[in-house]
């Protein structure tokens, strides 16, 4: 079966929506889950997803180095997704309780500010990391390394992958193979980051419905004081949220370092603020809205592609958000009804 | 041994003092209530016994443990349980989530399972829509889920913030025939309500309370035949 050449574009380019789709759902559920519990837009969100992709490098270059990747490839990349989900959420745990809970009481204003605070503390600590390695194993004592020379030279080394300004680069490990279907080629690379965000996010959506920890996150979201009254521990149900919204955004930062190989720290900026958009259109604070809105978001920018130049591409999500926020504030699937008394 | 004794307790919000030194005593088996006008502080008296708001003075024992320290989630595991005021049912969820979140503080699924379905026997409009979202049901259904979501919590003692508020008087006699009846299952049960006269019906004792202290109390013929309770709460001239 041969297609014209511009339904063949287009089916390409459908794919590649609902790989970009997939990143941004997975990072929108953490603003939603996020919004949902503190009403509150933690604008760190992208920072964390930062912090998950570095995660994944420091670990996966570790394994790459002694091998263990040529070795046992699904079982390294396998470790590199749990490290760089563990150290986003820790990293979101610790967001909250240092930058959120201090101020929950003093209004949205001062968790604003608070948020941006902890999004730029994020960013320098993770381009600060070779530079503080430097000073702290540089102490001498008179004209001696306080530190051995061996110890300096490997603490130098695993600190290269973590940080500095300069771009750092996965190894392509998901290669270039792939299958064609219909005359349109899709790499397995695409495939296995559509496939396990779905099968995470089906996961979330269970979690979230059926389970009772589920059940004390969607009370605390409701209504935080009446949660209390019911025995749940409000304060740590605001935790697990974050725990579990980091963990998305350190799977998807992950993702992007090994679809796209190259991270940086500010790469959360743009992905976290078409999440958010993506988080919005979908209907904020709205779990299943989050996903749809990610889709959604995904597959209209790259379409956009096929009728403006490329440049265009960012506007787009930008006119989206702008629009959702004054014709639909409530978004696809969030219900004016039940919306929260803000 | 009293079951709920209140110590001589002062709250504020921020700088305007809601409560200046109240003491009450609950004894086991009673039903009690509180008298009052809008703003006297009744609503915060029974938020202060569960743990929403922290006293600045003064003591909470419950059958003989000292509470006032305790965040409102280790409260409701020792026993007390409120229904409040405006019910507060979670509305985007069903009705047997409610009640499950209810028994959140429980873990015996099958125990949990037969208390519910025992709820909806003494319930039945609840079982016929119980997998409805609770913010469709009517003002009426939302306050007997209300209160059957407190019982899921299995309380010793159960606290009631106005429950007949916004309620048809057929609504409020089923509402307050509901409280009997739980209180003749043995549960003790401390009562705020506007209506102070299908209060005093039910109760045996109250206290009348006035800008943040308690005035007087007696048993509740007693204070159906005080001469301020009926001119001030009862409007018999």
């Amino acid at each position: 079966m041969t297609l014209s050449p511009g339904l063949h574009a287009f089916l390409g380019q459908l794919i590649n929506g609902l790989t970009v789709g997939s990143f941004y759902a997975l990072i929108a559920l953490g603003y939603t889950m996020v919004y949902g519990v503190l009403s509150m837009v933690n604008f760190a969100h992208g920072d964390i997803f930062m912090v998950g992709a570095y995660c994944g490098l420091f670990t996966i270059g570790r394994l790459q180095s002694i091998g263990y990747l040529e070795t046992n490839p699904v079982l390294a990349i396998v470790v590199t997704f749990m490290v760089g989900m563990l150290g986003a959420s820790l990293t979101g745990v610790l967001v909250e309780r240092l930058a959120y809970r201090p101020v929950r009481r003093a209004g949205r204003l001062a968790a604003l500010i608070s948020a941006i605070g902890a999004s730029i503390i994020l960013q320098e600590s993770v381009r600060l990391v070779p530079t503080i390695f430097k000073a702290i194993l540089d102490i001498k004592i008179g004209s001696h390394n306080l530190f051995p020379d061996a110890f300096i030279s490997g603490l130098l080394n695993l600190a290269k992958d973590f940080g500095g300004s300069a771009a750092k680069t996965y190894p392509a490990i998901l290669g270039t193979g792939g299958f064609t279907l219909a005359g349109v080629f899709i790499s397995y690379g695409r495939v296995l980051i559509v496939v396990l965000s779905l099968i995470i996010m089906l996961a979330l959506y269970l979690l979230v419905q059926y389970t009772r920890i589920g059940r004390a996150m969607r009370a605390v979201s409701e209504d935080k004081d009446t949660a209390s009254l019911m025995g749940v521990n409000v304060n740590r149900t605001i935790s697990t949220t974050f725990f579990i919204g980091s963990a998305l955004a350190g799977i998807a930062g992950v993702m992007v370092g090994l679809f796209y190989l190259q991270i940086r720290v500010d790469m959360g900026f743009v992905p976290g603020i078409k999440a958010f958009t993506s988080a919005v259109l979908g209907g904020i604070g709205n779990i299943p809205g989050a996903m749809l809105g990610g889709y959604i978001l995904g597959l209209v920018e790259v379409l956009s592609v096929q009728v403006l130049p490329a440049v265009y591409k960012d506007v787009v999500a930008f006119v989206i958000l702008i629009l959702t926020l004054i014709f639909m504030p409530n978004g696809l699937l969030g219900n004016r009804k039940f919306l929260k008394k803000l | 041994m009293a079951l709920l004794t209140v110590q001589d307790v002062h709250t504020s919000y921020g700088k305007i003092r809601a409560l200046h030194g109240v003491s009450l005593v609950v004894e086991p088996g009673e039903i009690v209530c509180l008298i009052g006008a809008n703003g006297a502080g009744k609503t915060t008296i029974l938020k202060t016994i569960c743990g929403l708001i922290k006293p600045s003075q003064g003591k909470i024992l419950f059958a003989g443990e000292d509470l006032t320290r305790l965040p409102p989630h280790e409260i409701v595991r020792r026993g007390i349980a409120l229904v409040p005021e405006g019910r507060q049912v979670f509305s985007r969820m069903t009705i047997q989530e409610n009640l499950e979140m209810g028994a959140f503080t429980r873990t015996n699924r099958p125990a949990i399972a037969a208390d519910i379905e025992k709820i909806y026997i003494l319930f039945p409009r609840l079982k016929e829509r119980r997998k409805q979202l609770s913010g469709t049901l009517s003002g009426g259904e939302q306050q007997m889920l209300a209160i059957a979501r407190a019982m899921m919590a299995q309380p010793r003692l159960l606290l009631l913030d106005e429950p007949s508020m916004g309620l048809s008087p057929i609504l409020l006699e089923s509402i307050f025939a509901t409280i009997l009846e739980i209180n003749r299952q043995g549960i003790t049960v401390l009562l705020v309500e506007q209506n102070t006269f299908a209060s005093l019906e039910i109760a045996h004792r109250g206290y009348v309370i006035q800008t943040g202290k308690i005035v007087f109390d007696d048993s509740a013929a007693g204070l159906k035949d005080n001469d301020m309770v009926k001119k001030t709460y009862l409007g018999i001239a």
